[in-house]
């Protein structure tokens, strides 16, 4: 058995296993993790213990659901009617880097403009802090919010630790993906 | 207006557990950290006499006056009450600290821990609590275990026996679960007593190899249950949103009313002694007694 936070970093596992999507057969075998206070937010973690095999299955399904309920409820929030629209309009690279993004970092306070950005970066600037930060930044310039913005981004965002890991992920994402492509081109079919 | 009380009824039947008024009790703050002292664990053997692990310290509480024992660059993480004057508190860098009634002693320390821990890496050097294995003490952690020696000392285990006893650490011993139960939590409550809940909420007490059916965990308990304590024969239980709960008898969990503090979102810890109850957020800890 895993234990999923000390040994992985799934911090909520425990407690997302039933918004997962995965079948019962596979979680009934969880047990919860050791739990206890994170030294990093000093408040409660709900890690679970899993079958080793079970690893990689475990973070694609968090993944996957930190995306699909944590971020588009975000940026529901934050966009208001132009969410869907950004959504559809975003590159796959840009989605790629708030997918890690919102797995990194699932919440986050809105963005405060009257505070400046360097007071406000830290552990608690989640993804929705800087899907907050772009629609600010899209009313400021009289545009439409943009989920593109988290690649062209050149501000003190770039200091951010989620953000930055966010984008090497992405970046080691498609780089894997690239290099299978080519792979396989090589490969008999 | 009489089937409007009907369907009041039969929607508080269908919310369960959630919607039955919980049991007030007084509640008074015997720790107050401040904007940064933050709470890892707390202990108690007596009303007045409680244990609390504190960033980079421990302290033995008596009658309002905390006695501390610095343990950086360790953190303390568990507590772990042996006997009435045996406390033990674990911790990073193989902390164990030793309070025999009168003192603090530190009765091992590994390495020290890395100034900053990176997220994943298995804290390899950290121990969070401890459970007896017969009657051989023994302190574990995310993979770390270790066992008292006669003499008093700490020692590794034999690799063979080490999974074994990591596996009792979290899950209980291997023949303690009823039919039908895919164990969700398990709980070490003193010498060969825990508690356990199965995925479908049953929960059992476990007495030297006899089960005690405790109804089913209160919903709130499903998937955050922080902290179990037994006091005067009953189960406590401290689960999401800061919700309270006691057993009553062997079927129904009841709320009981957790401190009245603005802001107060997790109880993390919980502890049991002489008729009172010890429960701790992020930065304070709260007393109930029951006389």
């Amino acid at each position: 058995m895993v234990e999923t936070f000390n040994e992985g970093g799934l911090d909520f596992l425990w407690r997302e296993k039933n918004k997962l999507g995965l079948p019962s057969a596979i979680t009934q075998n969880w047990q919860k993790g050791l739990g206890g206070v994170s030294p990093e937010s000093h408040h409660v973690v709900y890690p679970a213990k899993i079958p080793a095999r079970d690893q990689l299955l475990a973070y694609s399904a968090q993944i996957a659901a930190s995306f699909k309920l944590n971020f588009h409820a975000s940026v529901r929030k934050e966009f208001g009617d132009d969410a869907e629209a950004a959504v559809a309009r975003a590159s796959r690279k840009a989605l790629l880097v708030w997918q890690a993004y919102a797995f990194l970092a699932p919440g986050g306070g809105p963005y405060d403009p009257k505070k400046t950005l360097r007071e406000q970066l830290g552990m608690k600037f989640g993804h929705r802090s800087a899907l907050s930060l772009y629609a600010y930044n899209a009313r400021q310039q009289g545009r439409k919010p943009s989920l593109e913005d988290i690649v062209t981004d050149r501000t003190l965002l770039v200091h951010l630790e989620w953000f930055h890991s966010a984008k090497t992920r992405a970046a080691e994402a498609l780089f894997m993906e690239r290099l299978l492509k080519s792979a396989r081109e090589l490969l008999p079919k | 207006m009489v089937s409007s009380l009907l369907s009041l009824a039969a929607l508080l039947f269908v919310a369960g557990q959630t919607s039955s008024p919980a049991a007030s009790r007084h509640w008074e703050k015997v720790f107050d950290g401040g904007a940064s002292e933050w709470v890892y664990a707390v202990a108690a053997v007596g009303r007045n006499d409680w244990f609390i692990a504190i960033e980079g310290a421990v302290g033995k509480v008596t009658k309002g006056n905390i006695e501390r024992y610095v343990t950086t660059p360790r953190q303390a993480e568990g507590l772990f009450v042996a006997s009435g004057d045996n406390v033990y508190a674990f911790g990073d860098g193989e902390l164990v600290v030793h309070h025999d009634g009168r003192k603090w002693t530190t009765e091992h320390a590994g390495a020290p821990p890395p100034r900053r821990r990176r997220r994943g890496t298995g804290a390899p050097d950290m121990l969070q609590g401890a459970y007896f294995s017969d009657a051989m003490m023994v302190a574990v952690g995310p993979s770390l275990v270790m066992v008292r020696q006669p003499d008093g000392s700490w020692a590794y285990p034999p690799k063979t026996e080490k999974q074994k006893l990591w596996d009792a650490a979290g899950s209980g011993p291997q023949t303690s679960k009823p039919q039908n139960c895919h164990l969700a939590g398990w709980y070490w409550l003193g010498k060969n007593r825990g508690f356990f809940y199965c995925h479908d909420r049953r929960a059992f007490l476990w007495d030297a190899g006899v089960l005690t059916p405790k109804g089913k965990i209160p919903r709130q308990c499903d998937d955050s249950l922080n902290a179990v304590v037994e006091e005067a024969g009953e189960v406590y239980a401290a689960c999401n949103q800061a919700t309270l709960w006691k057993t009553e008898g062997a079927g129904a969990w009841q709320a009981i009313q957790p401190p009245n503090e603005k802001g107060l979102k997790e109880i993390a810890f919980m502890a049991g002694a002489d008729g009172c109850l010890f429960v701790a957020g992020p930065r304070s800890v709260w007393r109930s007694c029951d006389r």
